[in-house]
């Protein structure tokens, strides 16, 4: 009896053993043929995955001596205030240009430079009471404030445009001089769809 | 001679091995993503309908604000019951090749009419022009929130070709399958018990493949993150690879204990006949 064990069990275990060596052999087989376009799918898959829960920390956006920022703020976020004394706006901004964060403030469009990079920086948001209703009061001299989290920047308005919501030649994205550009839909007591811009420009004052 | 057949019944147990397992995961393709009443029982279970409405009447609110018009104007537009018909006019476009159109003018009258209520005057002309786009723009908006795109006929094609792929396939296998064990019933006739080894050994190499593939993917993805469209598909999607990957340890688990098993019932035959063997002689030679 004890041998009809050892030989039952010495028997499983040598097939056991097979099915094991070949389980390995075609793991390998299998990672030299097809690894790299596994490994490829799953980092395709990995890059829609978004880690709520586990947010880093968030890290101050700082700039450098380049005028280059460091630590750019994360999309979504609020990084700083646009202050516009003549018609008593003071709003968050925000980085991104989604209606989501239209909703919540002013949009940063994720394309143009920030504050201080020394290139052109578009700024939208609505035309509601809360926000850039007033436009039209603003003029040639007047002051916009941006207050960031690295630094404080002062513009001077030196034009105003009334442009169609297509007309992205007149929001030109460039890096030789530091232009804000802060846009609203038009005409401001628009009720349905607006197809109109009024733009603001005005440059940084040394 | 013997070791020359012994290598073939190994290389046909593992022919055999990888056989199965391509007809598992076939099957698991078959009955989960490409089943289209399991994708409607994902959405009931994940009260898809109601998670979609939420999100189409926060999208609506994004527009507001650059209207000019009341919240009020969005009141009622929609309703769960549409959301639910119209996704599956969607789905039944995907499987089945209809190709029916999201009707969105219950939509537009009752946007309108809630405008006229809250404007409580006739609109200008150019009013009436903005007030049209705007009515445009959330019926759009509406068909994005439920998946609406022009892709559904080409995912039909798809569909199909991989329906018909799958078909083939699995009847290829199971072909392949079955004169697989007749090579192995033929190479081990004199010893027909082997048949229950090298049966074991190809569904023990299954149950550790499928079982190591679904620790692989819990390791390497982050399924509870993956986001897609939007929270509400991401929801759906992330339960659908979830049961995939419960489906594939379950189905590992199995043929692993029935690997083991079969093996094991080999190796009490095989010590059986052993032992009668040894008997027989040792009465011989008495």
């Amino acid at each position: 009896m004890p041998n009809l064990v050892g030989n039952t069990l010495k028997a499983t275990i040598k097939e056991l053993i097979v099915a094991l060596i070949f389980t390995a052999l075609i793991i390998v087989v299998g990672y030299f043929l097809f690894g790299a376009s596994i490994e490829e799918a799953i980092s395709l898959i990995n890059k829609v995955s978004i880690d709520v829960e586990n947010k880093k920390e968030a890290v101050k956006t700082v700039i450098g001596e380049d005028n280059k920022l460091k630590n750019y703020p994360e999309y979504g976020t609020e990084y700083a205030r646009i202050n516009i004394p003549k018609i008593d706006v003071d709003l968050p901004v925000y980085f991104g240009d989604t209606l989501e964060v239209l909703k919540k403030g002013v949009g940063h469009s994720s394309g143009s430079y920030f504050p201080g990079e020394g290139g052109s920086i578009i700024y939208m948001g609505h035309n509601s009471k809360k926000m850039f209703r007033r436009f039209s009061e603003l003029q040639i001299g007047n002051e916009i404030k941006v207050t960031t989290s690295y630094g404080e920047y002062n513009y001077k308005i030196y034009d105003m445009q009334l442009i169609n919501e297509t007309d992205f030649d007149k929001l030109p994205i460039q890096k030789e001089k530091e232009i804000l550009m802060v846009y609203t839909c038009y005409p401001f007591n628009n009720i349905g769809y607006a197809t109109q811009r009024y733009v603001v420009y005005a440059e940084l004052q040394k | 001679m013997r070791v020359v057949r012994l290598i073939f019944q190994y290389i046909f147990t593992v022919i055999l091995a990888m056989s199965v397992l391509v007809l598992i995961l076939i099957n698991i393709l078959s009955s989960t993503i490409l089943n289209e009443s399991y994708i409607m029982s994902k959405l009931d279970e994940e009260d898809y309908y109601n998670k979609i409405y939420e999100t189409a009447k926060s999208n609506f609110e994004n527009y507001i604000n650059q209207s000019g018009l009341d919240e009020e104007v969005l009141n009622n537009i929609i309703t769960k019951e549409k959301i639910e018909k119209d996704t599956k006019i969607i789905i039944n476009n995907i499987f089945d090749g209809t190709n029916t159109e999201i009707d969105t003018d219950e939509i537009k009258n009752k946007l309108n009419e809630n405008i006229d209520n809250s404007l409580g005057r006739k609109k200008t002309a150019t009013e009436e022009k903005t007030i049209n786009e705007f009515v445009n723009i959330i019926c759009n908006e509406y068909k994005t929130t439920i998946l609406k795109t022009s892709y559904e006929g080409k995912i039909n094609t798809f569909y199909k070709k991989a329906v018909t792929t799958i078909d083939l396939a699995k009847k290829a296998l199971l072909i392949l399958i079955a004169v697989l064990i007749i090579f192995i019933i033929l190479l081990t006739i004199k010893r027909i018990y082997r048949l229950l080894a090298r049966a074991g050994v190809a569904f023990v190499i299954d149950g550790l493949l499928l079982v190591l593939a679904k620790y692989y993917i819990d390791l390497k993805i982050k399924i509870e993150t993956i986001t897609i469209l939007n929270n509400s598909v991401s929801v759906v999607l992330r339960n659908i690879l979830r049961d995939i990957l419960n489906i594939i340890a379950k189905d590992g688990a199995i043929l692993l204990g029935l690997g083991i098993v079969l093996i094991l019932i080999y190796g009490i035959i095989k010590s059986i006949r052993k032992a009668i063997r040894m008997q027989e002689q040792y009465d011989s030679e008495k």
